[in-house]
């Protein structure tokens, strides 16, 4: 028998079990104190400027092609801006008007839901590269004094909420997210619903409408503000087709989201 | 030298792990950091071993946002099966290494899926597989790229591993 010299094999063998109990131990921890796990912040850090560097190419493309813009095509954009300005200026002075009168109403009947929200824009910097989850990375975190559960808006419609923060950044959770779940009410009749992600972009799903509930093709839902998270009276989605199976209790709806889900950079972060 | 191609290798690696990917080519990301990895777990296991492949697991972890130790324990088994097939892996032929590579990257597949179904969120459609097929099918250029970058195999790309 020869005595042994090259004992590397036996020394990663044992190496192997104690990582491997160690990472059953991090994932039993992770799913114990979720995101407030200290090892997934620091670890955030580490990972966040490759995040950043991903990110590089698709901002320079962005700042090329703002600055080969000819003076013509600004001259143009401007005169449209302009038009649409006057446009949403002329719906403001109607909604102003009609937020006096809501909040007279709203006096009479003394309920105390405010209507305004402070808004901040955010940028994203990541899209979650598992496609199993519909997240996405923005450049704002600790620092900005970020919470969790803070709704974020785009220009269109309800994005999504925050589910995770980190140092430097924060995680996203899309409404097209399969844990994501959106109160809404239908704004032609009031009736109100919950829109369940998909897990696929512009595929929601408004559950539990029993088959007998007005819904048609085109109605809008709005966020009903109900289950405190995502604020009351903005756009969640419209709805695409309404199929009713016999021997089932309720419709199968589909929505397709308002905000640009797949599109969008910039976002509006509400605060409470 | 050699510390500098492994750092870039790994580098580029996890760049790719996070490059988006359009709808549902996203379930096609060949597993990036997996092959880098096994690459020089075969090639230097004395500068890459098991505990390397696991930290760079647990950055993947972090940098998807699944629970921490997820990727790392699939790294971790795919590094010590690597690790034991070493040998073999020096004499096999070509086509060998390459079938090799294809049922270590189901593996991997497989325990995330176990992982992700017991403790996160389970794995909605078939086609998550499908990124073993990819995995394979860019194995050979991968191979061939770390085969250049690495200093003491430029002489012999195709020969030895």
């Amino acid at each position: 028998m020869i005595k042994p010299i090259f004992t590397q094999k036996a020394t990663a063998g044992w190496r192997t079990l104690f990582l491997a109990i160690f990472s059953i131990l991090l994932i039993i921890l992770n799913l114990h104190y979720s995101d407030q796990f200290f090892v997934r912040k620091i670890l955030s850090v580490v990972v966040a400027p490759v995040q950043y560097v991903v990110d590089m190419p698709v901002k320079l493309v962005h700042r090329a092609r703002t600055t080969i813009t000819s003076q013509e095509d600004l001259i143009k954009e401007n005169q449209r801006l302009r038009a649409e300005q006057m446009l949403l200026k002329l719906r403001v002075q109607k909604i102003t008007a009609l937020e006096t009168e809501n909040k007279q109403l709203r006096a009479l009947l003394a309920s105390s839901n405010v209507l305004e929200n402070k808004a901040s824009t955010v940028q994203l910097i990541s899209v979650a590269s598992d496609p199993a989850k519909q997240e996405i990375v923005i450049d704002q975190g600790q620092k900005q004094h970020l919470k969790l559960g803070q709704p974020v808006l785009d220009a269109y419609g309800v994005f999504g909420q925050v589910v995770e923060v980190d140092p430097m950044t924060s995680r996203v959770m899309l409404i097209s997210d399969r844990r994501s779940a959106v109160p809404v009410e239908n704004n032609r009749t009031g009736v109100r619903g919950i829109v369940e992600g998909t897990g696929f972009v512009g595929n929601l799903l408004l559950v539990n409408v029993p088959k007998t509930a007005d819904v048609r093709v085109g109605d809008l839902l709005v966020s009903s503000g109900l289950g405190h998270v995502y604020p009351m009276g903005y756009p969640v989605g419209t709805v695409v087709s309404v199929t009713t199976v016999p021997g089932e209790h309720f419709a199968q709806i589909d929505v397709a989201p308002s905000a640009h889900l797949d599109r969008t950079r910039l976002m509006l972060l509400l605060w409470g | 030298m050699k510390l500098f191609s492994i750092i870039t290798s790994l580098l580029i690696a996890f760049i790719l792990e996070i490059i988006p990917m359009h709808g549902m080519w996203a379930w096609a990301r060949p597993l990036w950091l997996m092959m880098v990895v096994l690459y020089w777990v075969i090639d230097n296991p004395l500068l890459v071993n098991v505990g390397i492949a696991w930290c760079m697991g647990l950055l993947l972890d972090s940098l998807q946002g699944v629970l921490l130790g997820e990727h790392a324990f699939a790294m971790l088994v795919v590094a010590y099966l690597a690790s034991l097939l070493r040998q073999r892996m020096w004499a096999a032929p070509f086509f060998h290494k390459t079938s090799i590579v294809l049922s270590l990257s189901w593996i991997y597949l497989l325990i995330f899926y176990c992982l992700q179904s017991f403790v996160g969120e389970p794995i909605p459609t078939v086609w998550y597989w499908i990124a073993g097929l990819s995995t394979w099918l860019v194995w050979p250029f991968v191979y061939f790229l770390l085969q250049l970058g690495n200093p003491l195999k430029r002489g012999n790309l195709v020969e030895s591993w």
